[in-house]
């Protein structure tokens, strides 16, 4: 359906420097910057459709068009925007520091507010409201992967908070958490079935409303000492809704810290040799928050041997795990999965510290592929940890 | 910024080709980096093919339908923006690197692969193909190609096109036409001359007004095996100018794989941004930086050359201007800082004009009048230096929301004065278009050309002024 000029939309007012100084210099759609490591910069641009309107440029001339009242097809810009993972990719090469990804979600945010999300974006809010998670599956399930295990009443020291995705399609890697925090002294709190979505998912699809109910929820139903969570875009949430007075890590800062105090020993390093999967998320919550995921460090602490070079770290792209690429577009989502996969052949295993990038991509892999595995179980499994823990 | 209305396809697509006309997506082809006006088309076809670009053009010649060709769209002159409407083809789909011959020296691509993916298979063959543009990561060979590219290697070989082997290339009517020694039948690409007349050099800076490139052969070169920067001051331009033109006489830029100048306004900027405690008034009149490549005996010798010839002009090493900018801008090779990181955040219309390096005075006082004439736009400029002769870049940074009558009016008068002093367009376009058309017996002839090789005058008119 096509609409006329209607009052400037809102959300794009707070961009109109970006809008009106962007270059065009098409960086931010398919650059290949050897100096950075960057190959082809947009994944939705390499996997999905080799049309610029799907990038950050293009994102940025629609939305200078539809403040300037021009007629565009809102269900085609909506297929557009919302096929972007947001991994932030374009703003890591813009020459001039413009924020492409970010008018790509005030765009998101404003056909949301119009009623031209997707369908299958609307589903994810729907499944969100029904069910407390993405995935559409049973709240009373969401506490099944602690099994048995045991965690604190009360006087805990840290809360975990998994993530639904982890919650829900990584159930090992959750439990192999636990198992490591409570090694390290810890004392572990989890809340059941009482755990829901941080409403980071919401926010990635520009329902912001709903997002920012969910994070008053845990405002209101949660209070802890500390919170460890193993979803890298759960974190900027939990940290929002309990404020900057309590700690929030993403696992693998805790990790650090506690190989760092001493808290958790690595006896013999692993014999393995590593891919480090450099997640997209990690690069940009690093950037926004200063808290990066330290994955890296952590298998460096560890002794590990990473076969994949880090400076490319910088210019991670996204496996399609990310944003409403993976409801709207598999297909797509699956051929970034495999398109990060290629260069795994060097190494035995690779480890994900985000659950959401390490199932979409074990989803992804062959048989060829060298296993898929969240930190924490890369840990359990090929580590041997030693005796204070 | 004009949202255009559905009104279908123009061309039928070919088969394999993609082929859209949704306004959406059109937005994104209505121009390229320039300060030239934005144009509208109504479809673009992305082949993958020569083959179906020959079908596009034949239907389009018939039913007279404007084809402006787009590779990155990172010029800085309007020659992809669709003026005249019309479609356009988008060239990102031909981007196979086709073969690396070792043996002869010989790269052959397609028009759609861009300097960087060519440089992530040439670099671990310790290969480079000589010129590159700073803006690799996103412009393609075949842009480069039909708009005279310099850049890294300029000092060493000159110009893009003294690079090219040969071409192939479609003509408006459909033809299929390979140039060089490949214009004998499975020849392939060797040698560029021979034949006869150089009919590449027809298409190399053509804008896509003659003709659409399909393929592109390229001399390869070794990598140079040790590299190093610096930096040198002179009191004015007067002085670097006789500076280069000594170094250009005596062939000394042999082991330079990148020069460049920089006016004392662009100085300042850059030093004091980073360093406010420097007094400007400190600060050289002129600056120029090298970037030598050689074997390491050959880079010492080179420098040793360059600062005994610079010391003769009263010239003395800058190192403090090499660590801020030049040395970053050369390992990294960020365009964008060599001018708008220091200035603005925002568009900026460049002016490329080819001038005798004795002229290099003239064309900064062109820039210095613009700059009093319009100061409401930031203006900044440089020269890249070339094996002889120099390329000088006028650059005016400008805010679109406010500032785009004033930056359209400034370079236009920029231009006019240029030429008055002696600066002719480098990289035509749409943006020197008016001083083209200016050249009577030359641009005589290239409309005589144009008739021959496009009688419906289908590709990119308004380029080169045609
Ligand atoms: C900030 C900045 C810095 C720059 N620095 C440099 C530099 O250092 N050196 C330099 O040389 N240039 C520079 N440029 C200009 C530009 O990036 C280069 O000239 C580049 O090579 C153009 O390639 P492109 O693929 O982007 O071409 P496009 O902009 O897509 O096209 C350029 C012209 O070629 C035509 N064309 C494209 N493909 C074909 C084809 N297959 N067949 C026929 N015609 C075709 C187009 O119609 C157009 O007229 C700079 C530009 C900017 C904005
Ligand atoms: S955020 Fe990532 S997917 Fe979205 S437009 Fe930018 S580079 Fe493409
Ligand atoms: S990289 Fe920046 S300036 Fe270039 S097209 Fe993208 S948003 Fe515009």
């Amino acid at each position: 359906m096509s609409e006329g000029a209607t009052s400037a939309p809102a959300r794009l007012g707070a961009f109109a420097a970006d809008l009106y100084h962007c270059a065009d210099c098409g960086y931010c759609v398919d650059a290949v910057w050897v100096e950075r490591g960057i190959d082809h910069v947009c994944p939705t641009i390499g996997h999905h459709a080799p049309i610029a309107s799907y990038s950050g440029r293009g994102f940025i001339a629609a939305a200078r068009a539809w403040v300037e009242g021009a007629a565009l097809d809102r269900d085609v810009l909506a297929e557009r925007v919302f096929a972007c993972t947001g991994c932030g990719n374009c703003e890591q090469v813009c020459p001039i520091g413009l924020r492409p990804a970010q008018v790509g979600a005030a765009l998101r945010e404003e056909l949301v507010a119009t009623g031209h999300a997707p369908a299958s974006v609307d589903k994810l809010r729907a499944a969100m409201r029904t069910h407390g998670n993405p995935h559409a599956r049973p709240a009373a399930e969401r506490g099944a992967w602690a099994g048995e295990l045991s965690f604190a009443a009360q006087d805990a020291t840290v809360l975990y908070a998994p993530g639904c995705a982890c919650a829900y399609t990584a159930p090992g890697e959750a439990g192999a958490v636990v198992a490591l925090m409570a090694r390290a002294g810890e004392r572990v709190a989890f809340r059941g079935d009482a755990d829901r979505c941080c409403g980071a998912p919401l926010g990635e699809a520009g329902f912001v409303d709903d997002a920012a109910y969910a994070e008053q929820r845990l405002a209101h139903d949660v209070s802890a000492v500390c919170v460890v969570t193993s979803g890298l875009e759960c974190w900027p949430a939990w940290h929002r809704a309990l404020g900057a007075d309590t700690p929030v890590f993403s696992f693998s800062a805790w990790l650090l810290a506690a190989l760092e105090s001493g808290r958790l020993r690595i006896a013999a390093p692993p014999s393995l040799r590593v891919h480090a999967f450099d997640a997209c998320a990690s690069r940009r919550r690093g950037a926004q928050s200063g808290t990066p995921d330290p994955l890296r460090e952590v298998l460096a602490r560890m002794g590990a041997v990473v076969v994949n070079d880090a400076r490319f770290a910088a210019a991670a792209v996204c496996c399609g795990a990310a944003g409403t690429m993976a409801g709207l577009a598999p297909d797509s989502a699956q051929r970034m999965a495999q398109a990060r996969l290629v260069d795994v052949a060097h190494a035995d295993v690779l480890v994900a510290s985000d659950t959401r990038c390490g199932t979409h991509l074990a989803a992804a892999a062959d048989a060829g592929t060298a296993p898929v595995v969240g930190l924490a179980a890369f840990v359990q499994q090929f580590c041997t940890i030693g005796g204070d823990g | 910024m004009i949202g255009a209305t559905v009104l279908g396809p123009l061309v039928r697509a070919p088969d394999g080709a993609l082929s859209f006309d949704e306004p959406v997506d059109l937005l994104t082809y209505q121009r390229d980096c320039s300060a030239v006006a934005a144009g509208v088309a109504t479809q673009v076809i992305r082949p993958s093919e020569a083959t179906q670009i020959a079908g596009v053009l034949r239907e389009a010649s018939a039913a007279g339908v404007p084809v402006y060709v787009r590779g990155g769209g990172t010029m800085y002159a309007g020659g992809v923006n669709p003026h005249a409407g019309g479609l356009v083809l988008d060239m990102g789909g031909l981007d196979r690197v086709l073969d690396i011959d070792v043996e002869r020296g010989v790269v052959t691509v397609e028009p759609g692969v861009r300097f960087g993916t060519l440089a992530q298979l040439l670099t671990p063959l310790g290969l480079t193909i000589g010129i590159v543009p700073s803006t690799a990561p996103s412009a393609t060979i075949g842009g480069a190609a039909a708009a005279h590219a310099l850049g890294t290697g300029s000092a060493r070989f000159q110009s893009f096109a003294d690079q090219v082997v040969g071409l192939e290339v479609v003509l408006a009517d459909g033809t299929l036409l390979r140039t060089g020694s490949a214009a004998a039948r499975d020849a392939g690409f060797f040698h560029r001359y021979g034949i006869g007349p150089d009919l590449t050099g027809l298409f190399l800076g053509g804008d896509a007004t003659l003709g659409v490139i399909t393929k592109i052969a390229l001399w390869l070169h070794p990598l140079p095996a040790t590299r190093a920067t610096g930096c040198y001051g002179f009191a004015d331009p007067q002085a670097a100018a006789a500076f280069l033109s000594e170094l250009q006489r005596g062939e000394t830029l042999q082991h330079v794989w990148y020069a460049s100048g920089y006016e004392a306004g662009s100085v300042r900027a850059r030093v004091t941004a980073a360093r406010p405690d420097i007094d400007p008034a400190t600060l050289p009149g002129f600056c120029l930086g090298f970037d030598y490549g050689g074997e390491a005996g050959d880079v010492t010798q080179a420098r040793d050359r360059v600062l005994a010839t610079a010391q003769r002009h009263g010239g003395r090493e800058f190192p403090l201007f090499n660590e801020l900018y030049f040395d970053r801008l050369r390992n990294d090779q960020i365009y964008w800082y060599s001018f708008a990181g220091y200035f603005s955040r925002s568009r900026c219309g460049i002016l490329m004009a080819s001038l005798p390096t004795a002229r290099m005075p003239a064309f900064l006082s062109v820039l210095n009048a613009s700059r009093a004439a319009e100061p409401t736009l930031v203006w900044g400029g440089a020269v890249v230096v070339c094996r002889r002769g120099l390329h000088g870049g006028v650059m005016a940074f400008y805010d679109e929301a406010t500032q785009w009558p004033a930056a359209q009016a400034a370079m236009q008068a920029c231009a006019a004065a240029l030429r008055e002093a002696g600066c002719i367009p480098y990289k035509s376009g749409k943006m020197w278009a008016s001083e083209v058309r200016r050249m009577d017996s030359y641009h005589a002839t290239l409309r005589r050309i144009k008739a021959a090789l496009d009688p419906a005058g289908i590709l990119s008119p308004g380029n080169l002024g045609l």
